[in-house]
């Protein structure tokens, strides 16, 4: 869209001949094929001669005396930093470039140490946006900043510079995460897929309990089993926020490893790890862990019947059984509680007697 | 008789002065309240640059929503709110609709439009309510998140306890079943529980939909309503959420949530006991109740409201169903606070003990009787002859004009933020009635208010009859 608009030149409304040109001009850098070398032969023309077109744009930009200048600039910049979502590949590196040329990039440094936070946080995020390594620093130092919305652009924007490689310095410099920041980081965390995996268990060394539940419920959903071992080493150490997470983000995996472990806490002492416990067995659907289930189903509190009745669903032909057999039990809430997950199974139970339908 | 004249005379002047300075108190508070909602307002538009709803919608960490919608003998309208409530833009989300032991067909209309059958669901009643008669699910792929409950008629607070009861989700969101969820409604209002895990509570906004084009359960096109009295109340919803609501969120002393559109955290509703079912004014008590219990427990709590506009209702559109909402509103209002008496001017209870509750019982509850009363005396003034023409137009003039300048800045303040009414015809009738408001329509809801004193002293609990016309289509 934006880039349709910046060919047609039609990017802005508002906008005299002089802007015009200066979009012609930065459409023609941007658009315009290179060979990478030149007739001569010569490799390094095609950075001469991409600034050939940058400087163009730099013509039409800065007349002298001109008082709309510093106006044009802006707007040229705006649209740059739109553009930036909407282009990859070559374009890309050249609007990189481009923001370099023009001095953007100590632009967004300077607004990073502004007294307003939305300012700080529009600088992190312009400077993302432009992909400069000269930014990091900076950024870094915006992680410390008082405001979450500056400390989330500043995180975001090391990572879409930085890549993976930024993932754990970051993780290990914050102190805390809030729900927004873990939502935000997450989607570029899920981008890096598997690579992101032992930088996320390297911070899972942080000392604040907020960073390391997040580590373990991203790995968890990554799936990788390369973290089991680390999940299984440090479930015993933490406190019991990130070991509900553990308990889960080890069924996620579904690595075999996980059962003994499951197995222990399957008997906590507490209602929720019990739970949890269940859960993970639920997702790793292993029959090892079925009469334990079968046993928390008929013994245990309501909640955590619940959570043994859908784990055994989905425990194979073991568990399924185990729920037949609890329904002729004498204890109604057993007896509902196994209805209802055979019902959920697909599995009809009538009158008296037992029927599968698989 | 000179005697009872210089009585007479002593007392208007007595009241006459009480009212002044309830006046200037009353507009001091006001402006106050104005200002902060405005500077929140703008916080929250910055804040909004750096939001993309997108990132939440494609997150597997943003929290699960249950959604609870209680009817009772709607079954011209149910299965469009259904299928409305299905679309809403959100990762995971379980529509829960309860029937309050309609007497017309609404359960099997449900039934056979989604294809429902009756599961062995357990039903764990953790807040007492009347009996469960069936769990219901959809054989249908596509309504696999569609939860149909059956129960005996026990009002709309037991039918929301039921909801909260089957709910799975760690957040709950009650609504009522003619209301029009925007889209994005729910990524909208899941926001504040995202940026503060203290957040226990949010409102949104409701807009009136009268006037407007609703296509397939979605608001297409904003319009004021040709009619005075739903317009009328356009002004007032302006005044109360953006002047006022979202004041007393950014100082953490909301007390209202409409029922219409409300997202609560799932365990503190449940810890307070879920809706309180023989008050009309559930929605003001739960939030009141939380609100009380966070304090009590010491538990660092913050209760939100978002201004983007996300939920549209019916408002009514002939005095007399009008004047049963605010009755009905103000009999809520009046048992809330009584239920809640403790908190007036406890300290204990923070903003909320000094500020709020004080607030919404002189200003919001005796209002009325002090405006009541400020009348009959300018009539007695004015019979004997002992009322200053000068002073009493200067005070006239003087409170239209501040009365007019609220009405305008909350329009004005939408108008700049978010901008919903296109058309500026729209917009300049609303300037205009917002003048015209003040002569016969303020002096109609006062006296709804003082009525509902008489009828909640003579035990009436009934919500009144809400005769709907629809949307238009």
């Amino acid at each position: 869209m934006i880039v349709s608009k910046v060919r047609s030149g039609t990017i802005e409304t508002k906008r005299n001949d002089r802007d015009i040109a200066t979009h012609a001009a930065l459409n023609k850098y941007l658009f315009t094929e290179l060979q990478d070398k030149d007739a001569t032969g010569h490799a390094e023309s095609f950075s001469k001669r991409l600034e050939v077109l940058l400087r163009t744009v730099r013509s039409e930009l800065d007349i002298k005396n001109n008082s709309r200048n510093n106006a044009r600039r802006r707007s040229l910049k705006r649209v740059m930093l739109m553009l930036t979502s909407e282009v990859i590949g070559e374009t890309r590196f050249r609007l990189t470039l481009a923001f370099d040329y023009f001095d953007f990039i100590p632009e967004a440094t300077k607004a990073m140490q502004d007294s307003r936070w939305w300012e700080r946080a529009k600088g992190c995020k312009n400077a993302g946006l432009m992909l400069n390594e000269s930014a990091l620093p900076h950024l870094e130092r915006c992680l410390d900043d008082d405001n979450d919305d500056v400390r989330i652009e500043a995180a975001q924007a090391m990572l879409d510079i930085g890549g993976v490689n930024a993932l754990s310095p970051i993780l290990m410099r914050l102190k805390d995460m809030s729900p927004w920041m873990q939502v935000r980081l997450s989607k570029s965390i899920f981008g890096f897929g598997e690579h992101a995996v032992s930088h996320l268990v390297q911070a899972m060394r942080s000392p604040y309990v907020k960073i390391q539940g997040f580590c373990v419920e991203i790995l968890g959903m990554l799936g990788d089993v390369k973290a089991v071992p680390t999940l299984l080493e440090y479930i015993d150490y933490t406190v019991p926020e990130v070991k509900h997470k553990s308990l889960i983000a080890l069924g996620k995996i579904g690595d075999a490893r996980s059962i003994p472990i499951i197995q222990k806490f399957l008997h906590s002492s507490d209602e929720q790890l019990r739970i949890d416990a269940s859960k993970a067995a639920g997702s790793l659907s292993s029959p090892l862990l079925a009469s334990e289930l079968h046993s928390m189903l008929v013994k245990d509190t309501m909640n955590v019947k619940l959570a043994a009745g859908e784990a055994l669903s989905r425990s194979g032909e073991l568990g399924i059984k185990s729920l037949q057999y609890a329904v002729n039990l004498n204890d109604e809430n057993v007896r509902m509680v196994a209805l209802q997950f055979l019902h959920e199974a697909g599995v009809r139970v009538e009158a008296s007697h037992i029927q599968g339908e698989q | 008789m000179e005697f009872l004249s210089e009585f007479v005379n002593v007392v208007l002047n007595t009241y006459a002065s009480f009212i002044i300075g309830f006046f200037i108190f009353v507009n001091v508070f006001y402006f106050s309240m104005y200002t902060i909602s405005f500077g929140a307002i703008i916080n929250y538009l910055r804040r909004h640059m750096f939001c993309d709803y997108r990132v939440i919608m494609q997150s597997e960490l943003t929290p699960a929503v249950s959604i609870l919608a209680p009817a009772y003998n709607e079954s011209a309208t149910c299965i469009e709110s259904v299928n409305s409530l299905m679309k809403l833009n959100y990762p995971t989300a379980e529509v829960i609709f309860i029937n309050d032991g309609s007497k017309d067909n609404t359960l099997d209309v449900v039934i056979k439009e989604f294809d429902l059958v009756k599961t062995e669901r357990v039903y764990v009643q953790t807040i007492l309510t009347k009996p469960v008669r069936g769990i219901y699910v959809s054989q249908k792929s596509q309504f696999r998140n569609l939860i149909v409950v059956d129960k005996q008629n026990g009002g709309k607070a037991d039918a929301l306890n039921v909801g909260i009861n089957v709910s799975r989700y760690p957040l709950v969101c009650a609504i009522d079943a003619d209301s029009i969820l925007e889209d994005d409604a729910l990524l909208k209002v899941v926001k504040p529980f995202l940026d503060d895990e203290s957040v226990i509570a949010v409102g949104g906004i409701v807009r009136i939909a009268n006037g407007c084009t609703i296509d397939r359960g979605r608001v297409t096109d904003v319009r004021l309503s040709r009619k005075l009295i739903p317009s009328f109340q356009v002004i007032e919803y302006y005044r109360a959420y953006l002047s006022g609501r979202m004041g007393w969120g950014a100082i953490n002393g909301l007390l209202i949530i409409s029922g219409a559109f409300g997202l609560f955290k799932r365990d503190i509703v449940l810890k307070c006991g879920g809706y309180k079912h023989d008050t009309v004014g559930e929605d003001m008590e739960l939030v009141v109740r939380m609100h009380r219990y966070c304090r009590e427990n010491n538990i660092p709590y913050r209760v939100e409201f978002v201004p983007d506009p996300v939920c549209w209702t019916e408002a009514p559109e002939t005095l007399k169903i009008l004047g049963r909402q605010r009755n009905r509103w103000h009999r809520g209002l009046l048992d809330t606070l009584l239920i809640h008496r403790k908190m007036l001017f406890n300290k204990r209870y923070g903003v909320l003990g000094l500020v709020s509750v004080p607030y919404f019982a002189l200003i919001e509850l005796f209002g009325p009787v002090i405006e009541a009363i400020g009348y009959f005396a300018v009539g007695i003034g004015f019979y004997l002859g002992m009322v200053n023409i000068e002073i009493f137009t200067l005070f006239f003039v003087v409170s239209v004009i501040y009365g007019v300048m609220f009405s305008v800045s909350a329009v004005m303040l939408e108008e700049i933020s978010f901008h919903r009414y296109p058309r500026t015809r729209d917009l300049l009738k609303l300037l205009v009635l917002g003048v015209v408001e003040n002569f016969g329509y303020r002096q109609i809801t006062v006296w709804w208010r003082i009525k509902a004193f008489w009828d909640y002293w003579r035990g009436v609990k009934t919500w009144g009859a809400m005769t709907r016309v629809g949307f238009k289509k």
